[in-house]
């Protein structure tokens, strides 16, 4: 069962990548066979793992530390503001080459928790993306959303939600 | 003894609306000047000195309150009044009475009720009932679903239960509740989230999304052993799932690839099917009382809206325009309506429209945000959680607005499912 599960998806998957000509998704998929072709990750960087218990440091000065992506109410599309959040974050994953992260999706507590759980997700993997359209392999980026379920900042103001509409870094394999 | 039906249905104002292209009406709710039957219900008798019969008496008197069919008059009136111009301004006479006795025989509740018409003490019904001592309530729901059935021409709802998810965030519990706020109990023990618990057509099964795994699965529980089955268990989000009656399909909100859309399967977890094609977020399925269409969310355009396909995922159409967050349809058991959650001034409130979209009513006031409406089994009335006292609770209301009371009052409950009619386990 569980094979045809699977099989089912992927052809959903395989029919979405063909025939999603005319959506925003087309510039995506166009990218995904370079990011597929990095798969090997560059040997000679393994060291940060075992050196440094303090920082974290490559030879570059980077330190293994990734920042929060915030959203405005109800998007998922990347803020101009935030793209370079996304850029320190992956020229971070650049620089730690076994690294693997999962982003997760938050959302601020207005609107329904199940909704929330879909737009939460939709920022971790839009995320993602950018990432991968950067040049990070999207198998280092595992993602999953929490909704409206793990605010930072119980507050219901603005000030408040603006910190819990976020998709966060967490390092899950050094 | 003949059936007798006094009246068919017209528990609610409501404008007739044009719905005959609408293959989904199969009972549609009539406007009407509706008067409540007037009933008397004199204190039950027991063969033993015990206040069991006090205690399923009043069981009685609440569900029938709660039906919204019948104003409990006092039963001292209607013996001398033979009609109902006769009685007393405040205390009109009763048209209809029901009297019961109950008995205990070997840990078993006997109960023997008769329904009369009045004047004359023509019979309605006599019937004989029985359960197990510890499900007097259940006894009690029993009578009173037979006297809506045989007075208003449809099964009563005094018997439905509601699943909700209770507990703070993060660490949330699947819990039912009978409809009356009663014998709550909780059916999880994970200490994980567990939320958007839905019923099997014959209320057998739970299904809901479990973190459990630390991925928001699909789980689903048989309610006699309590025994969880996963079934949709691959990485990715599995939200709001859906059990259609008619078509024996569950429907679910799936992001494979980051991308949430509507997929179709067997209850078994066998046979996906992808419904939604788009790169927006499609999510929060309700599928109609005949299985043949599925209204979504869909921020397609923009931002959230409600939009109603074929159950094979063509024939898309747009339903809500009004507002920019509109969410978490609930197709009415009637056919006729969608319930949904918009977004007004800040607030999130309960709205029903019908299918063809038109006639737009608002449910909830606009006290504190209101989300996730859950219609009873017979279209009358919808649960919800609300935020209005400060923490989030379960409510039921009746459709137009009326009606509201509260069914949990503490914790944090959130997700209400109501049940379809139950038989007893």
């Amino acid at each position: 069962m569980k094979k045809r599960l699977f099989f089912a998806v992927n052809i959903s998957v395989a029919l979405l990548l063909l025939f999603g000509g005319c959506s925003k998704k087309t510039t995506k998929v166009d990218e995904q066979p370079q990011v597929v072709e990095e798969t090997p990750p560059p040997v000679e960087e393994k060291e940060p793992e075992k050196k440094a218990p303090p920082k974290e440091e490559t030879k570059s000065g980077i330190e293994l530390s990734f920042k929060t992506v915030y959203f405005d109410f109800d998007q998922y599309n990347i803020r101009s503001n935030e793209r370079d959040v996304i850029t320190h974050n992956a020229s971070v994953l650049e620089a730690y080459p076994n690294v693997k992260v999962l982003i997760v999706g938050n959302c601020d507590e207005r609107g329904t928790i199940e909704y929330n759980l879909a737009l939460g997700d939709k920022r971790a993997n839009t995320v993602k993306e950018y990432l991968q359209n950067y040049g990070i392999n999207g198998n280092r980026i595992s993602t999953l959303s929490y909704g409206e379920e793990e605010p930072v900042d119980p507050g219901h103001n603005e000030g408040a939600w603006a910190k819990n509409r976020r998709a966060e870094f967490k390092i899950v394999q050094k | 003894m003949k059936r007798m039906i006094w009246m068919t249905m017209l528990l609610l104002l409501m404008p007739t609306y044009e719905t005959k292209a609408q293959e989904d009406v199969y009972m549609k709710i009539q406007s009407g000047g509706f008067q409540p039957i007037r009933i008397s219900i004199p204190m039950f008798s027991f063969i033993q000195p015990t206040d069991l019969s006090q205690d399923l008496h009043q069981i009685v008197v609440n569900d029938l309150e709660l039906s919204g069919f019948f104003r409990i008059v006092s039963s001292e009136h209607q013996g001398s009044a033979n009609s109902a111009e006769n009685g007393e301004p405040g205390n009109p006479a009763a048209e209809v009475e029901l009297e019961a006795q109950l008995a205990l025989n070997s840990s078993k509740l006997m109960l023997s009720a008769q329904l009369k018409e009045l004047p004359g003490q023509q019979t309605i019904f006599n019937k004989e009932f029985d359960s197990p001592l510890d499900k007097m309530r259940w006894l009690g729901h029993r009578l009173a679903d037979e006297v809506v059935y045989y007075l208003v021409g449809e099964r009563g709802i005094a018997s439905s239960k509601i699943a909700f998810a209770t507990g703070k965030k993060m660490k949330r519990e699947i819990a039912i509740v009978d409809y009356d706020g009663h014998n709550l109990r909780k059916l999880t023990d994970t200490n994980a989230l567990n939320i958007s618990p839905t019923w099997s057509p014959q209320g057998d099964y739970l299904l809901f999304t479990s973190f459990i795994s630390g991925n928001p699965d699909l789980v689903k529980m048989n309610m006699d052993s309590g025994k969880l089955n996963w079934i949709g268990e691959r990485k990715g989000l599995h939200s709001a799932p859906a059990w259609s009656t008619e078509r024996n399909r569950i429907a679910i909100t799936f992001s494979a690839n980051g991308n949430p859309d509507i997929y179709t399967m067997d209850p078994d977890g066998g046979n996906w099917l992808r419904l939604t094609q788009s790169p927006a977020i499609d999510s929060s399925p309700s599928w109609s009382p005949t299985g043949n269409q599925i209204a979504f969310t869909s921020d397609r355009s923009g931002n959230p809206q409600i939009y109603i396909m074929d159950a094979e995922g063509g024939n898309v159409r747009r339903l809500t325009f009004q507002g920019t967050y509109n969410d978490s349809p609930a197709w009415s058991p009637r056919g006729d309506r969608i319930a949904f959650v918009s977004r007004e001034e800040g607030r999130f409130q309960i709205y029903t429209i019908s299918v063809n979209g038109e006639n737009l009513q608002q449910v909830t006031d606009g006290t504190g945000n209101n989300e996730n409406p859950s219609w009873s089994p017979n279209g009358l009335k919808l649960a919800f959680a609300s935020d209005r006292t400060g923490s989030w609770n379960i409510y039921v209301i009746n459709w137009d607005g009326t009606h509201l009371r509260s069914v949990t009052d503490s914790g944090e409950n959130v997700t209400p499912e109501w049940s379809p009619r139950m038989q007893l386990k």
